[in-house]
């Protein structure tokens, strides 16, 4: 009760907030945007940061849609310092997204930046049957659906884009993204959830994964060495959504974990699996390195300055020659063929 | 370097009393809106499952009840005005495939995407922002898309190049791509400030538009050089309906009073383009914005053919106060509409304006069956 009181009070403070913007602006004398200059067809012109799409030089994809969000405040994460400060980006909504995947149109970019939840559009999810015709049903009687597999092209220009090397960092939810249909997918990632179905991993099934909102954590930074983790001590704190989803935490180089443990085990994952508690990662993909933070629910996480951080020293890594020379000495074959 | 408007806060020259109005009545609006949220939230924020915290069930957009995707979080601002629900998932999920291109201009990003949100009954829409948009200029990648509706405007930030001024163009394939697009036939929506898209570098994406603005350099339209356009914020108006009978403008009766910021540019107010709409704001000074030799146009909204292509340009829509007014509503979704229909396709295709003189069409695509 006290949770939706809260959440309703935040809600109510950003309708507020959003409403406010024209009036203040309004009382200097000045148009509503007059606060932050506009940015231009590219944006940056180096070094300035903080304005509408980042000032930096590293050039950011950023691709959501699939999972709402609370748009302005995750667009401030993204043009504030000290993101915008070294990153320049530019949106782009799935499914538009997918045709960045080629080789060709990425190269613009030097970072892929997802927030996403592809795979999971309506019109690529269907009721699923069984052998009689009748509605399939999930172990715990929900209705069950099946997904589409990725377009060929899409798959054919991802195994292009990591053998190539393109640099990724996958955000939060991001880790939902075609976890029913295209299981290498999955492996560029290093982990799976889906908070509404029951999910089968690297053959293991498992319940719908775990979502424990607004979850008080302390977050212990396992590789101090890592440049992702500089700035950052020990550790630090953050109040923000935690999940109990299957993670490969012997397909990646830890750099974060949670002090947080689901209360039941057995309701989210599988009995014969074990929690992770990873809250961050490196790995690489084919040729790429990637980069997953599991951190960044809502403004609550973004305006945590160790999240701040956190995120912009994971693209200016993944965007190093250093970690495109690491990524392709020790690759890791995910696409067989 | 910034781009700022400096004519627009010289040129305030409105009272303040129409803006103490506005403001009160933003404030009105406000107190509605955060009701609504209350309201809305009480009613979404049930059954929490697993006795888990109560965040909403990831993936909502587009599961469960379809309609009701996203609603609870995420985006708070909510449009109180009928007949778009309030509890609209974000993105939409209307049979018409919207591609919402954006930047070169700020805006409230929020505010603007949540009003998209509740057209969503009758649109899908996905965000592009420029230079990637011009990935969709392509009709091959934009094939996924009924209409792009236009809120960018890139290409206005000058650079100094070996002692030049110049500004970003869109790339050589993406423009060779977009009049292909255009002379198969794509619908096309273009909102308040995309009228300055390009038009330093691209004098056909004028013609495709109908006009061209650039409140913060000096510009060259139909050959003739311009000062910097006027821009009038918070500008009350009457707008008159002046073509009734298109369905752009269905619902609107004679016209409708808005409060937006106003434009003083220079506008293809001839046989290329078909009216719909003019305001009664007349700049004091039109000399200023439109040179000695330039007319001023009260036209604040008009369709036309580009090659053939259905097009739109409705003038309003600066922020809040213009997207919270349900005339502003009607006309962007009516818009959509009519630019995603086969006969906007038809009349383009029987009405068509050739723009692009070196580019060839090419050759349509044989489909199967």
């Amino acid at each position: 009760m006290t949770k939706r009181f809260l959440a309703q009070a935040a809600l109510v403070a950003a309708a507020i907030s959003v409403c406010a913007l024209p009036l203040v602006a309004g009382q200097a004398g000045a148009p509503a945007r007059g606060a932050q200059a506009p940015a231009g067809a590219g944006g940056g012109r180096g070094g300035r940061g903080g304005g509408f799409g980042g000032g930096g030089g590293i050039k950011v994809l950023l691709i959501t849609k699939g999972h709402p969000f609370d748009r302005e405040p995750f667009f401030l994460l993204f043009d504030q310092p000290p993101v915008g400060a070294d990153a320049r980006w530019t949106h782009v909504e799935q499914p538009a997204a997918e045709a960045f995947f080629d080789p060709a149109l990425a190269k613009d970019y030097d970072v892929f930046v997802f927030y996403d939840l592809d795979g999971s559009q309506p019109d690529r999810r269907h009721p699923a049957v069984d052998k009689a015709g009748k509605p399939a049903t999930n172990k715990d009687g929900s209705p069950a659906f099946s997904w589409d597999p990725p377009s060929a092209e899409l798959q054919k220009n991802m195994k292009a884009l990591l053998q190539q090397g393109k640099p990724m960092v996958f955000l939060h939810h991001s880790i939902a993204s075609w976890v029913h249909s295209w299981p290498e997918y999955v492996e560029v990632v290093g982990g799976a959830c889906d908070w509404g179905q029951p999910i089968k991993i690297r053959g293991v099934e498992h319940p719908k994964s775990g979502f424990f909102g607004k979850t008080h954590q302390h977050i212990t930074v396992v590789d101090k060495t890592h440049p992702i983790t500089q700035g950052l001590g020990d550790g630090f704190d953050i109040v923000d959504e935690a999940y109990s989803c299957p993670m490969f935490e012997q397909s990646v180089h830890p750099l974060l974990r949670t002090d947080f443990v689901p209360k039941d085990h057995d309701l989210n994952l599988n009995p014969k699996t074990k929690f992770s508690n990873l809250a961050g990662w490196v790995k690489t993909a084919e040729n790429s390195p990637v980069v997953y933070i599991q951190m960044g629910h809502d403004r609550e996480a973004w305006e945590n300055p160790s999240y701040r951080t956190l995120v912009d020293n994971a693209i200016k890594w993944a965007a190093s020659p250093d970690a495109m020379t690491w990524a392709k000495q020790n690759p890791t074959k995910i696409f067989k063929k | 370097m910034g781009e700022a408007k400096p004519d627009e806060d010289i040129q305030k020259v409105k009272g303040k009393e129409s803006k103490v109005k506005s403001m009160k009545k933003s404030i009105n609006v406000c107190l509605a809106l955060a009701g609504l949220v209350l309201a809305s939230v009480g009613l979404t924020g049930q059954g929490q499952g697993q006795g888990q915290a109560p965040a909403q069930t990831p993936a909502a957009a587009g599961q469960g009840t379809g309609r009701q995707g996203g609603g609870g979080r995420g985006t708070p601002f909510q449009l109180p005005v009928a007949p778009f629900p309030n509890n609209m998932g974000q993105g939409g999920n209307g049979a018409i495939k919207v591609l919402f291109v954006s930047k070169g201009h700020d805006f409230d990003r929020d505010g603007l995407m949540t009003f998209f949100d509740q057209l969503g009954r009758d649109i899908t829409w996905t965000h592009v922002e420029q230079p990637a948009a011009q990935v969709f200029y392509d009709q091959k990648n934009a094939a996924g898309f009924d209409v792009l509706a236009f809120y960018d405007a890139p290409g206005r930030a000058p650079r100094t190049v070996d002692g030049k001024t110049v500004f970003d163009d869109a790339t050589p394939e993406a423009k060779v791509a977009f009049a292909q697009m255009l002379m198969a036939g794509k619908g096309l929506v273009f909102l308040h400030h995309s009228i300055a898209a390009w038009t330093h570098t691209w004098p056909e994406y004028q013609e495709v538009v109908g006009g061209a603005c650039d409140w913060s350099n000096e510009i060259d339209y139909r050959k003739q050089h311009y000062p910097r356009s006027g821009a009038f914020g918070h500008t009350k108006q009457h707008v008159t309906i002046v073509e009734p009978a298109s369905p752009i403008v269905a619902g609107l009766g004679d016209g409708y009073d808005i409060v937006d910021e106003a434009y003083a540019c220079p506008y293809a107010d001839d046989k290329t383009i078909h009216p719909l709409l003019r305001t009664d704001f007349v700049p004091q000074d039109p000399a200023r914005n439109l040179g000695p030799k330039g007319k001023y146009s009260n036209l604040v909204g008009w369709y036309k053919s580009a090659e053939n292509s259905p097009v739109v340009w409705i003038e309003h829509g600066h922020d809040t106060s213009a997207w919270a007014n349900p005339a502003f509503q009607t006309l962007v979704v009516n818009s959509i509409r009519w630019a995603a229909s086969p006969d906007a396709m038809a009349w383009a295709k029987k009405n068509p304006t050739k723009i692009f003189k070196n580019v060839k069409p090419l050759k349509p695509v044989k489909t199967s069956n």
